[in-house]
């Protein structure tokens, strides 16, 4: 996915839904100079609380920071650095393509992809690729060649492979 | 809240605490005000507002003392300053808009250096946030960075529970400063019905943290194999009570102990094993004994930069850094030690105490002792007034339970570095943010917490201009703070660090204009007098302690003395600059 790098850690946030937490999560972030490339934010398995999955570029400083400063935070139930675990990640990706009224390369394309047409106008398609963050990289890499329109990527959701769970 | 998540904690009273009833039409401002006596809390410091209102007509009627200041930057210091004092939680108050906005440089010092406040702000209306109303302000945004942590509370029933946890948030783990934003109308809301207390949140009511007892070995194999263990204790061990344990560890194994600017008082000044304040503006020998060291042990301490000096160059012989901290995320953060103990200081330093060898280190105390005689504090004797001479003469008017808040700059190091006494919270300065004027208004709400003993305040008259409206505060709360300025007619830490390190170019830092401060004194009606020579401090010092009422000297020192020793920027602990003979 786009602005991964070596130093980007994968971590997923417990927190409880209270008001601003989102706020408190990037403020955290921002004021230590983490660079944010992805955030999600949703239901979690417990009750009043939210999964939060972020991905980070931490630069130089020690990988073990970030979770130990959102660990500081007081609605913050519980923070898991998944990287080094291969956690499952997906992503959903929606794409808008331009086409002068033959839509039938494109939607071949999709197909090849395993991506789904879920909205169409006499000249755009508009697609949903879902699934690991590397075949969605991958299926944009094929579609790259028509004519783009809109993009809107939802980032990563992540949980830690095996085992019962990740804490709530 | 699923309980799942509630970790198994040990039963605090305020979990405990049976519903609180409320009679029947009780507002939001009366239930904040019932929650904070619930809470001890004796004094507020602040100043009314559109948006405080409902709390200022019911604040009367309640037994807490309020103490008007005169800009809002003074509340959160004197709340600052009182719990830095006391150890309990310190309440500033103000109104919405700029009243909120004001407390932030305060929030941020007491913040940073784990200091126990809450702040109370109004806010408009509720219907009106986000509207940009009248006098709002986003202060829950603009504080996230300077707060432990923030509440926006908008149900006036949320209001007990709200303060209970504050109060816990702030002062339980690693202390800090907390806010809690009401709206006008909130304090106005009619509760007819019981209001039940809500319980602070179990999850955060877990015990200090006991050290980890394989890394207690591991550290105790360290200290018992080391042949030169030096020992720096921060603010951490103060807010632990850690100081008895602290003592009984160093003299055990005979390791000399350096402290932190924050952690002045945490061990006693005059102890044959004490070496004095470390870093950037710390004394020779503390330096010169952690550049050697073996074995290095931090308790109760962040390691920023103006301890460690150049990073890399920090503690180069150690073979082991020991780090005890009750906050993990200061461990491994700066300084990469081997062994690192997310605990209480406490307990840490009780288990390693107990469990350390006692060895004498005759060698190691030789070289050490020989570095405190090489390396003397000293300063220049050219026939003017001198910062250590003040404080010298001060120190003979202060007795053993007195207090000195210092101020930001050079007077902080000579106050720091010449204090000497053996209790924590006894000296006291903004160590973290360096906010200058921080002095005079944390004196004030250390005398207003105990107004049995004396509080100097040591301050330059740079940073005394910077809050000195709190003159009329001091005046009409009868408060007798002694303020001591160190009058050197220049910002002078910035004027040594451009003679010093920004090519000798003397850019903006003469204060060419200032008043006269013993006649500002006066004209708030409090003592007030100015100070040319040696011979004249003490019956001038007698003169002021003996004033009932605030009293200002203003000390005309020698405008050229710096704080020596020194180490340059970019420097290491090692390459101190020492003052010349």
């Amino acid at each position: 996915m786009p602005g991964v790098t070596g130093t980007s850690r994968m971590i997923s946030v417990l927190v409880e839904d209270r008001p601003a937490v989102l706020q408190r999560i990037t403020n955290c972030l921002g004021r230590r100079g983490f660079q944010l490339q992805s955030c999600s934010i949703g239901q979690a398995a417990t009750d009043g609380c939210l999964r939060v999955t972020l991905r980070v570029d931490v630069g130089g400083q020690p990988p073990d920071q970030v979770v130990k400063q959102l660990r500081r935070l007081v609605d913050v139930v519980e923070v898991i650095d998944l990287t080094a675990t291969t956690p499952v990640e997906w992503e959903t990706t929606l794409i808008k393509l331009g086409h002068d009224g033959d839509p039938s390369a494109i939607v071949r394309e999709i197909t090849t992809c395993r991506g789904q047409v879920v909205d169409a106008s006499a000249t755009t398609i508009t697609a949903a690729l879902s699934g690991d963050p590397l075949l969605v990289d991958a299926g944009l890499a094929r579609l790259n060649s028509f004519q783009i329109l809109d993009l809107a990527r939802s980032g990563p959701v992540a949980v830690a492979r095996h085992g019962a769970g990740q804490g709530g | 809240m699923n309980p799942s998540i509630l970790a198994a904690t040990d039963p605090d009273p305020a979990a405990a605490r049976p519903a609180v009833v409320a009679a029947p039409a009780l507002c939001g401002a009366e239930l904040l005000l019932a929650a904070l006596v619930r809470e001890g809390v004796d004094t507020i410091f602040g100043i009314p507002g559109g948006a405080n209102l409902p709390i200022y007509q019911h604040l009367p009627a309640s037994p807490i003392r309020h103490v008007l200041v005169r800009h809002e930057q003074g509340a959160a210091h004197m709340a600052d300053g009182y719990a830095r004092t006391t150890g309990r939680v310190g309440v500033c108050l103000a109104t919405s808009g700029p009243g909120a906005l004001n407390l932030i440089t305060g929030l941020a010092t007491a913040h940073f250096d784990s200091v126990p406040i809450v702040a109370l702000t109004g806010q408009v209306a509720s219907g009106a946030i986000g509207t940009d109303a009248f006098q709002e302000s986003d202060v829950i945004g603009s504080s996230l960075s300077v707060t432990k942590h923030s509440y926006q509370v908008l149900d006036a029933r949320d209001l007990p529970g709200v303060v209970a946890e504050a109060f816990h948030v702030a002062r339980s783990g690693r202390p800090g400063a907390v806010l809690i934003d009401i709206p006008k109308d909130v304090q106005q809301q009619l509760v007819a019905d019981p209001v039940p207390e809500r319980p602070v949140r179990l999850r955060l009511l877990a015990r200090p943290p006991a050290p980890d007892p394989e890394l207690v070995a591991q550290a105790l194999a360290h200290l018992s194999a080391s042949e030169r263990p030096v020992i720096l204790a921060g603010r951490g061990v103060a807010i632990a009570g850690a100081q008895t344990a602290l003592r009984r560890l160093a003299e055990r194994c005979q390791a000399p102990v350096g402290w932190t600017l924050l952690g002045t008082g945490v061990f006693p000044s005059s102890h044959p094993l004490a070496l004095g304040m470390v870093g950037f503006m710390g004394t020779g020998y503390c330096n010169r004994a952690v550049t050697d060291a073996d074995c290095l042990v931090m308790v109760g301490m962040r390691a920023d930069d103006r301890v460690t000096c150049r990073v890399q160059d920090f503690a180069p012989r150690a073979e082991h850094i020991i780090h005890i901290n009750i906050d993990p995320a200061e461990l491994g953060k700066t300084v990469m030690a081997d062994c690192q103990i997310a605990a209480d200081a406490r307990q840490t330093l009780e288990a390693l105490a107990d469990g350390v060898q006692p060895r004498r280190r005759v060698e190691w105390q030789a070289q050490v002792d020989g570095w405190r005689a090489a390396h003397p504090l000293r300063y220049p004797h050219n026939g003017q007034l001198q910062p250590q001479e003040v404080l010298a003469a001060m120190a003979a008017h202060r007795g053993p339970d007195d207090v000195t808040v210092a101020d930001v700059g050079l007077n902080q190091i000579w106050a720091a570095v010449n204090w000497s006494g053996d209790t924590p919270g006894h000296f006291i300065n903004s160590g973290g943010q360096g906010t200058m004027g921080f002095a005079f208004p944390a004196a004030l709400g250390a005398q207003a917490a105990d107004r049995g003993r004396q509080v100097f305040c040591v301050t330059g008259e740079g940073g005394f201009v910077m809050t000195m409206q709190e003159l009329a505060t001091a005046v009409e709360q009868r408060l007798p703070v002694r303020v001591v300025i160190l009058n050197n007619r220049s910002l002078g830490m910035v004027r040594q660090f451009q003679d010093s390190f920004y090519g000798g170019v003397r850019s903006e830092v003469d204060l060419h204009v200032t008043p006269d401060f013993a006649m500002l004194a006066q004209a708030y009606g409090a003592f007030g007098r100015r100070v040319d020579r040696a011979e004249d401090l003490d019956a001038a010092l007698a003169a002021a302690c003996a004033h009932d009422g605030p009293a200002l000297l203003d000390c005309w020192i020698d405008p050229e003395a710096n704080v020596y020793p020194i180490v340059p920027l970019g420097g290491s602990l090692a390459e101190f600059t020492e003052c010349p003979e």
